[in-house]
């Protein structure tokens, strides 16, 4: 596992490294520090990572600024803050958890442990509570609104998200990552497939055990087999 | 702001004139134009005592005119005479007619050659003169007039002259008027119910200024408006004095030197009052104050051909002119209030140019009463505004305490400090116990201090040093402050270098091997305090600031609660490339 730490309060930085290190052991291939945001970015543009550890507060830069383009990006995001008070919002951009200061190590570890099995085995349902999605189109991020999404599309490592309106966006996270973002009304149907279960009609059946879902829209997604009784508990 | 300030001049002018308005419209002069009169000037003299002068054709006779006339106690005893015409009509009226003499002398009147009666009795010898009245009214008899020209002729001694008031020069004063009896009774009424209702306005101002002043528990610039609407009340009183009680001619003298006394003081005050309102510091005020009063007043005993008269002139338009020249200035300087001041006296004065013997006498109480309304509705707002000002400072105040204990209450500051201090129990608990010992330190301080208004220097250091001493284990950065201070009882608004040192490392990112803060203070021969506050130099970050800058308005919202507009700040990166802030203190306020 790979991580960025964005934290300015020094001893805050060495806390998390250390309890970091800890918690993850022989498995961390990266792990660096650093104080503000712009210094972030320039680490991110040469490194890869999967986690990124985030201040909300840094010196008097607001947030959810930089949360916004944190978000689209492809690797997932860990607000470790002071200021409770903004975790609902932060929830809202679609982090996956909200780490509280002063944190136990215990603390960490449940944070850092949702990545790791979440999104895997019989879990197909969005485990997040993301109100919108940062999506980075052309040089920009945009933030679209999570009830606007009516099926996602896995393309490579990344995702295709299709709108009510018929327009469509890329999105950097892969559909595991936006799957543990998004709230409960999202069903991942198929490896490459998942979709707003309030955006559709009917499980239709094929001859060939085949399944598909019917979207308002009118569009058929396949469902795989081993999502299928998943599914059936969600519909019926 | 600009706005305001022309309607509220415009407001302010429209009163004026519409007190003066109401003044004029409500006092008409007793009749010296509607009803034949004749006055001192008008008179010849003759020094020869001849019964026959009662008589005589206007033509006969050794008459001087009066400029050429001495009195003189060796010839005590000498006569007046005066054409007086009556126009046609006046004798048709029903009504009967009546002479009112206002003298200073005892006298028998005639006209046309006929007593129409005596005011005192003149004599060759003070023991014989039975003193006249100051104001007398005889009823004439059908008879006594003719239309067209009438002879008035007055047998006069005025030996009181050289007694009761030896030391004044007295006035010889002789005016007569025929009008028709009733309407003389009529027209006292009438005349002099606006001099009661003026004395009303002008004895409330006087009280008012007084009581706001013992109220305020402060003296200011009003004060001088009490003893100034109080002696010019006093002059309406004497003038009411003279009306209602007609007093022996003898103290005609000490009432008029009364009230020159009144006119000069009242000068004084208005002058005082104008300067102190405009803050214009008077270069020796006790000779406007003691100096020129004392000349005026002497000058009539010591040189007796100066009149009374002359000198209440002269010193209205005395003090009325330093007041002007002191706006003028004051204007000039730009004082917010110059130009009104100005305005306002300049319309003091105006009814002077129309009518300088009325205007001494009567225009000068109506601008004295106008000028007391102004004031009043003056001194309302500025009452009301002034507990407008209380009010948002007591707010503010409280608001500004509220942010400093709120701004160490802040998640960012106290969840921070606590994640530190985990790690350094973890890690080294004797820095950890340092630590918790420095967190005390600064909410103990900040807890003692955040309800005042200003502090010691000292004190404030303390706080600039446990918290920089909490930084250092948070940060892991060995911060200081060191102190340049001559006074370090020198008042200060509370946690302001700190909040100006907490500004400091928000913006910049410092390196292990950091300098030191310097705080440095510079007291200058002219009484004026220099503070700066120089940052360590580091690394600014560049970052878009959001929600910077509530430090800063912290800073100047208490620096204006204390110091007012008094002060000057500046900050800025140095050429040393060291962020600076600079509070310069106009004058040293303890």
């Amino acid at each position: 596992m790979r991580i960025l730490i964005v934290e300015d309060e020094h001893m805050v930085a060495k806390a998390l490294s250390r309890m970091t290190r800890e918690i993850i052991g022989p498995d961390l291939r990266l792990l660096e520090t650093v104080e503000c945001v712009s210094d972030a970015d320039e680490f991110l543009t040469d490194h890869e990572v999967d986690v990124l550890m985030l201040d909300l507060n840094l010196g008097g830069e607001s947030g959810f600024d930089l949360l916004a383009g944190m978000v689209a990006r492809n690797f997932q995001t860990i607000i470790v803050s002071a200021n409770t008070d903004q975790a609902l919002t932060a929830f809202e951009y679609g982090v996956v958890d909200f780490v509280a200061k002063p944190f136990t190590e215990e603390r960490l570890k449940q944070a850092l442990g949702k990545l790791g099995g979440a999104g895997q085995g019989n879990k197909h349902t969005g485990a997040g509570k993301a109100q919108f999605l940062g999506v980075r189109h052309a040089g920009k991020t945009q933030l679209i609104q999570v009830a606007d999404i009516v099926r996602l599309k896995a393309d490579d490592k990344y995702c295709e998200i299709i709108l009510k309106n018929g327009s469509n966006f890329f999105h950097e996270k892969s559909l595991g990552q936006l799957m543990l973002l998004l709230p409960d009304n999202f069903q991942r149907i198929h490896k490459s497939h998942g979709v707003n279960l309030l955006e559709t009609q009917a499980l239709k059946s094929f001859p060939g055990s085949k399944y598909e879902l019917q979207c308002l829209s009118g569009e058929h997604v396949p469902v795989g087999r081993s999502y299928l009784s998943a599914l059936r508990e969600r519909v019926d | 702001m600009k706005i305001k300030h022309i309607i509220f001049q415009f407001v302010f002018i429209a009163l004026f004139f519409g007190a003066m308005l109401i003044s004029y419209g409500s006092v008409s002069m007793p009749g010296e134009e509607e009803f034949p009169s004749i006055v001192l000037g008008d008179f010849e003299v003759s020094r020869e005592d001849k019964r026959v002068f009662s008589a005589a054709p206007f033509q006969s006779g050794n008459w001087v005119t009066l400029s050429d006339f001495d009195y003189d106690t060796d010839q005590p005893v000498n006569w007046l005479r005066a054409e007086i015409d009556v126009p046609v009509g006046m004798l048709e009226q029903p009504r009967p007619l009546a002479i009112t003499i206002y003298s200073t002398v005892a006298s028998v009147i005639y006209i046309n050659g006929k007593q129409v009666g005596s005011n005192g009795v003149p004599s060759q010898t003070s023991a014989g003169e039975q003193p006249g009245r100051v104001h007398r009214i005889f009823p004439l008899r059908v008879d006594a007039l003719h239309e067209g020209k009438n002879i008035i002729s007055v047998r006069f001694s005025a030996h009181g002259f050289g007694e009761k008031w030896s030391f004044l020069k007295p006035e010889l004063e002789v005016v007569a008027i025929i009008m028709p009896l009733e309407e003389k009774g009529h027209v006292a009424f009438e005349d002099y119910l606006p001099f009661l209702m003026m004395t009303g306005s002008i004895f409330t101002a006087a009280v008012f200024f007084l009581m706001g002043a013992f109220i305020r528990r402060k003296v200011d610039a009003e004060i001088w408006l009490a003893p100034m609407f109080a002696l010019a009340w006093v002059e309406l009183l004497l003038g009411i004095l003279a009306t209602l009680y007609s007093y022996p001619y003898s103290y005609h003298i000490l009432w008029l030197y009364l009230w020159y006394v009144c006119r000069i003081y009242a000068g004084v005050f208005l002058f005082r009052f104008v300067a102190n309102r405009l803050d214009i510091t008077v270069v020796r005020p006790w000779a406007y104050t003691w100096i020129l009063p004392a000349l005026l007043l002497i000058t009539p005993v010591v040189f007796n051909d100066f009149s009374i008269e002359f000198g209440l002139f002269l010193s209205t338009v005395l003090y009325t002119l330093l007041a002007i020249i002191a706006a003028l200035y004051a204007a000039r300087k730009k004082h917010p209030y110059g130009k009104l001041v100005l305005l306002v006296l300049l319309l003091f004065s105006t009814g002077f140019f129309f009518e300088q013997d009325i205007y001494l006498s009567n225009y000068y109480y109506y601008y004295m009463s106008a000028l007391s309304v102004v004031l009043f509705v003056l001194q309302a707002i500025a009452f009301e505004h002034k507990r407008r000002e209380a009010f948002e400072i007591s707010l503010l105040s409280e608001r500004l305490e509220l942010e400093l204990l709120k701004s160490h209450l802040q998640p960012h500051f106290i969840m921070n400090t606590l994640s530190a201090l985990a790690e350094w129990i973890r890690e080294n608990p004797d820095v950890g116990v340092k630590m918790i010992h420095a967190l005390a330190s600064e909410f103990r301080i900040l807890r003692e201090i955040a309800g005042e208004q200003s502090i010691p220097l000292f004190r404030e250091i303390e706080l600039c040093n446990v918290h920089l001493e909490l930084m250092s284990y948070r940060k892991d950065v060995k911060f200081r402050l060191e102190t340049s201070v001559q006074d370090g009882e020198a008042l200060v608004p509370p946690a302001i270098f700190h909040t100006l040192i907490e500004n400091a490392m928000t913006h910049t990112r410092f390196k292990k091997d950091v300098g030191p803060f310097r705080l440095e203070q510079h007291q200058f021969a002219e009484g004026g305090l220099q503070y700066e506050l120089i940052a360590p130099s580091g690394e600014p970050l560049k970052r878009k600031v959001t929600t910077g800058g509530i430090g800063l308005s912290y800073v100047r919202a208490r620096m204006k609660d204390v110091w007012g507009e008094s002060y000057l700040f500046d900050d800025g990166m140095s050429h040393t490339g060291n962020w600076t802030t600079t509070i310069k203190l106009e004058t040293k306020r303890q």
